[in-house]
């Protein structure tokens, strides 16, 4: 190789260097957090012709908020929502810091236990839960988001065939004796989500022979007064029974 | 010999002297296992083939619930004995916490109030344990004859 070869090799060697160089990020903790920190927006939105306010992180919506509370509308506290999230995560909060806990008697996600956002009973009912259960699934798409992982911005309400037993109503509704054609035999208290306990009518008790030895008296919450067929409100159950005394002695 | 070996040895021979005592041979059953060992017994071991049983009856009726559901005693919340069996029903991974139902008849004038609340212990006369998410589906006892 020529001395001219080598120098034109050198000069290469160099600029190869120096473009790698400019295209390395600079080193030091800001400019590391900066890319690696989340960004935490939000915006409004109709879904179904309702007014929406959704909470993004990078891109995703990890909360979708659709009622209205403390005076602010569903936009509103996704932004306080946000700005709270993004405030903690630049004091430095991680995922491991987004819990769930109370305050003011009121179910919140908190990151380094500073409110992000209330889970509102209005909202919880909404979504046939509790508070507390919505809390948690709120905190748990804030966790994924802030990993990158999908989320779930609403949680799934409570069907048919997936029941929330946890209760926030109570109510009392006769017993209805179906082996007696629906004969009121005393009076039950009903306990359960509030939608679910709202639909009871009564308590159908049905007695059950369990090997001409045992008797079951099985006591079902019902969404009628008709004992032909049972239509069962499922999620409810009886905590509390009463019946008149018939004789007095 | 554990503890539950015993209790079938006790229950083996306290069934034979009855038999025996009877002076007949009658079938081992159900009912005399209840009268002889007691709810705890019956409970433990026919608790899960009484819950098949109301599961499957209400099933029939199109009447099942939604849920876990389980056998447990019934506990006086006074004394802590136990008087009977319920089935209790709700949140899976929260009626795998109840132990037991405990029961109280407070006085409301002429009105006889039983109040059955699914609990985490054995022993109540200390302090309720309430389970939460949980309730109580059926009543079960000794049909009297």
């Amino acid at each position: 190789m020529t001395q001219s070869k080598w120098r034109l090799a050198a000069a290469l060697l160099l600029l190869g260097v120096l473009a790698a160089g400019s295209l390395t990020p600079l080193s030091g903790p800001w400019a590391a957090d900066d890319e690696a920190r989340p960004v935490v927006t939000a915006r409004a939105n109709t879904i179904d012709g309702q007014q929406v306010g959704e909470l993004l992180v990078d891109g995703q919506v990890a909360l979708r908020i659709r009622q209205a509370a403390g005076g602010y509308t569903p936009e509103e506290r996704a932004e306080k929502a946000a700005q709270r999230l993004d405030d903690a995560i630049a004091q430095g909060a991680t995922y491991q810091d987004i819990t769930t806990g109370q305050r003011n008697a009121q179910w919140v996600v908190l990151a380094k236990d500073e409110m992000i956002v209330t889970a509102d009973s209005a909202h919880a009912r909404m979504n046939a839960t509790t508070p507390e259960r919505l809390a948690q699934a709120w905190r748990t798409n804030i966790v994924n988001a802030l990993l990158g992982q999908p989320v779930e911005p609403e949680p799934e309400p409570v069907g048919p065939g997936e029941v929330d037993w946890y209760e926030s109503g109570k109510k009392a509704v006769p017993i209805l004796d179906v082996g007696n054609q629906g004969i009121r035999i005393g009076a039950a208290q009903v306990v359960g989500p509030r939608q679910q306990v709202d639909q009871v009518k009564a308590v159908a008790q049905i007695e059950l022979d369990l090997r001409h030895k045992l008797r079951a008296k099985v006591y079902i919450p019902i969404s009628s007064l008709n004992i032909t067929k049972l239509d069962r409100v499922q999620g409810v159950s009886v905590w509390l029974i009463g019946d008149l005394r018939i004789l007095e002695l | 010999m554990t503890t539950r070996n015993r209790s079938r040895w006790i229950l083996i021979v306290a069934v034979c002297l009855l038999t025996a005592f009877a002076g007949m041979a009658v079938a081992i059953d159900i009912g005399d296992i209840f009268k002889v060992a007691g709810i705890g017994y019956l409970v433990s071991e026919f608790g899960p083939e009484i819950d098949k049983t109301i599961n499957k009856a209400l099933a029939g009726r199109e009447a099942e619930a939604k849920g876990a559901t389980k056998v447990v005693p019934i506990i006086t919340v006074l004394t802590g004995g136990y008087i009977g069996a319920a089935q209790v029903v709700g949140v899976p991974e929260k009626v795998k916490k109840v132990q037991a139902v405990a029961q109280t008849e407070p006085k409301l004038g002429d009105v006889r109030v039983t109040v059955l609340i699914p609990v985490s212990t054995k022993t109540p006369n200390r302090a309720i344990q309430r389970v939460t998410g949980v309730g109580v589906s059926a009543v079960i006892d000794l049909k009297i004859k």
